[in-house]
């Protein structure tokens, strides 16, 4: 790389990153608590 | 690569409907408290990290004076051994979770954005969030010392049944670990989506720095391996209020099987704890040797090799329960596999040095203190990976040896060597450089008087986490201890010089060094309050 140049990014792109982030967001978030309660679960039954 | 100053102004473009696009409108920082309070500005909340960190460094390590000061000499001094075990305990649990976790946190915050050309993490306000869950959580954390029975003083570990015999700390400390642990969830979720979603036309994934590579790495393996590590102690919390056995023998439950899952959480942690480190020394070596990283696509593949095998190794922490053979192979030599994709990157450091122009600035030499003495911290985790060897190593001085190698001249020493590195993009000034000489070799000298003896004394059989031991350890101890105070003394003078720094000095260029790599060393220093507001195209 690279040589930094400009581009002006359209509103429009700007909001459906930041709406994909969200997005990825929640679902990182939910495997998350999936490994959380899993692995008590998985406990639980193992006992 | 050759870079040129990245150009704010950009006449006649309308800023409008870009603010409102984003999260933040287009002006400075707030004045007083509350710009440090609601801030969503990656940098400001970076700063907070890192200087959080920087506190606890000597909260921790004021426990760790006090645990060396009663092991200088043989017999009890100062202390007894109930509130030596809360030091150990809790200058673990307060390094790892508030010092050099949230010092990591703090690099990602400023460096990631500057890094790919995004004007701010892709969730900001959730990125203040993760950064003031973290003082509360340690003052909790804390606060157990001074509570009817004193902290928690069963080891970091927190296995039971000793664990559950703490006083009234004990759901105080379980929801500290907690509360840390949705800081660190959460701003790993915050790293991930903005490595993802927030990259400048033409970042490829291929072309990110590698301090970006590791960071995405360390961020899947926190949000793989936390959650393991909340659950076990969600758990501990019921056995011990709510009547579950989970890990109580008496009521069909299994103390071993608390070993098993916080190992699972304990070892990707390790990683996490390097693999930012391992970041930082990528971005250093290459600018000081003055040529490109020697192979950045291996680099990036060991990263990700090293943070799948820190997935099926954790029992290597526990050969002494009582395991399979089969078991014990398996974790034996998944364990040493880890030492090829290492080695790869030790090669490739080496290789970056070879026939470069090399300059040896302060971000330089901690860069080779860490190289040097990483090695020896993964040469020992070598010895202790023979489970028949290990046997003999388990829970004495050799162990503490080992892992301290690894995140003090490790982990440390690279955080360290990235705050020199980017001190002046962060201030807008250069920090004196012969007084981080000076911070340097103290440190360097007094890190190994203080850690390589314990080799020696784990060696000779002296068991780790006592407060008294045999007459025959008494000089070893003394040189550690001698070492340790020196070494605490020397941080006292990095404390210094990042406050001169911040106070004021030599004006800081935008490279900064001489023709730095990478889209931070575009912007002025210190770095704008905003920046890539338009983002860069990179090709």
């Amino acid at each position: 790389m690279t040589q930094p140049a400009h581009s002006d990014v359209d509103p429009v792109v700007i909001a459906e990153q930041r709406r994909q982030a969200r997005r990825t967001a929640l679902l990182l978030g939910i495997i998350a608590m999936c490994v959380y309660l899993g692995f008590i679960v998985a406990t639980g039954l193992r006992n | 690569m050759s870079t040129t100053n990245h150009d704010h102004s950009h006449a006649g473009h309308d800023h409008g409907d870009h603010a409102h696009a984003g999260h933040d409108d287009h002006h400075g920082p707030a004045r007083g408290l509350t710009r440090w309070i609601f801030t969503t500005n990656h940098k400001d909340i970076g700063t907070l990290y890192l200087l959080f960190a920087l506190v606890m460094l000597f909260v921790g390590g004021a426990m760790a004076m006090v645990i060396r000061l009663e092991l200088f000499q043989p017999g009890l001094q100062f202390v007894n051994p109930d509130f030596f075990n809360q030091m150990t305990t809790m200058h673990a649990l307060i390094m790892i979770f508030g010092m050099i976790m949230p010092a990591f946190v703090g690099f990602a915050n400023w460096m990631i954005p500057l890094m790919i050309g995004a004007p701010d993490m892709a969730l900001p306000r959730l990125n203040n969030w993760s950064f003031w869950i973290l003082p509360f959580a340690s003052s909790i954390l804390v606060s157990t010392l001074f509570m009817d029975g004193g902290g928690p003083a069963g080891g970091w570990t927190l296995y039971p049944p000793l664990s559950l015999q703490a006083g009234n700390s004990f759901p105080f400390t379980i929801f500290a670990v907690h509360l840390l642990g949705m800081s660190s969830i959460l701003g790993s979720i915050n790293i991930i989506v903005t490595i993802m979603n927030m990259r400048a036309p033409g970042m490829t994934l291929l072309k990110m720095p590698l301090f970006v590579w590791t960071w995405l790495i360390t961020a899947y393996l926190l949000i793989a391996a936390m959650p393991v590590l909340a659950g076990g102690v969600t758990m501990l919390l019921t056995d011990q209020f709510f009547g579950t056995t989970f890990f109580q023998a008496a009521g069909g439950g299994d103390p071993v099987l608390f070993q098993h899952i916080f190992w699972f959480f304990g070892h990707p942690e390790v990683y996490i704890i390097i693999l930012p480190a391992f970041g930082i020394v990528s971005q250093i070596i290459p600018t000081f040797s003055r040529k490109p990283l020697f192979g950045y696509a291996a680099m990036v593949y060991a990263t990700a090799s090293i943070g799948f095998l820190s997935f099926i190794v954790w029992a290597h922490h526990m050969f002494t329960v009582g395991m399979p053979l089969a078991g014990e192979m398996f974790f034996m030599l998944s364990t040493m596999l880890i030492a090829i994709p290492t080695a790869v990157k030790v090669f490739n450091w080496t290789a970056t040095m070879w026939r470069g122009s090399l300059t040896f600035e302060t971000p330089m030499l901690f860069s080779l203190a860490f190289l040097f003495l990483f090695t020896i911290g993964g040469f020992s985790g070598l010895m202790l990976a023979i489970a028949p060897a290990d046997f003999q190593y388990h829970d004495t001085y050799f162990v503490v040896a080992h892992f301290h190698y690894v995140l003090v001249p490790g982990a440390l020493f690279a955080a360290i060597a990235g705050a020199y590195f980017w001190l002046p993009k962060w201030t807008g000034h250069m920090y004196d450089e012969r007084l981080g000489k000076i911070h340097f070799w103290l440190s360097a000298i007094s890190v190994n008087v203080t850690f390589f003896p314990q080799h020696f004394l784990g060696l000779a059989g002296m068991p780790r986490r006592i407060p008294d031991y045999a007459t025959q350890f008494a000089d070893w101890n003394m040189v550690s201890s001698i070492g340790s105070f020196g070494f605490g003394l020397s941080q006292l003078l990095f404390a210094y010089i990042v406050i001169k720094t911040i106070r004021g000095g030599r004006a800081a260029t935008a490279q900064v060094w001489d023709q730095p790599e990478g889209l931070e060393w575009t912007v002025p220093s210190p770095a704008p309050y905003h920046t890539f507001d338009e983002a860069p195209v990179v090709k």
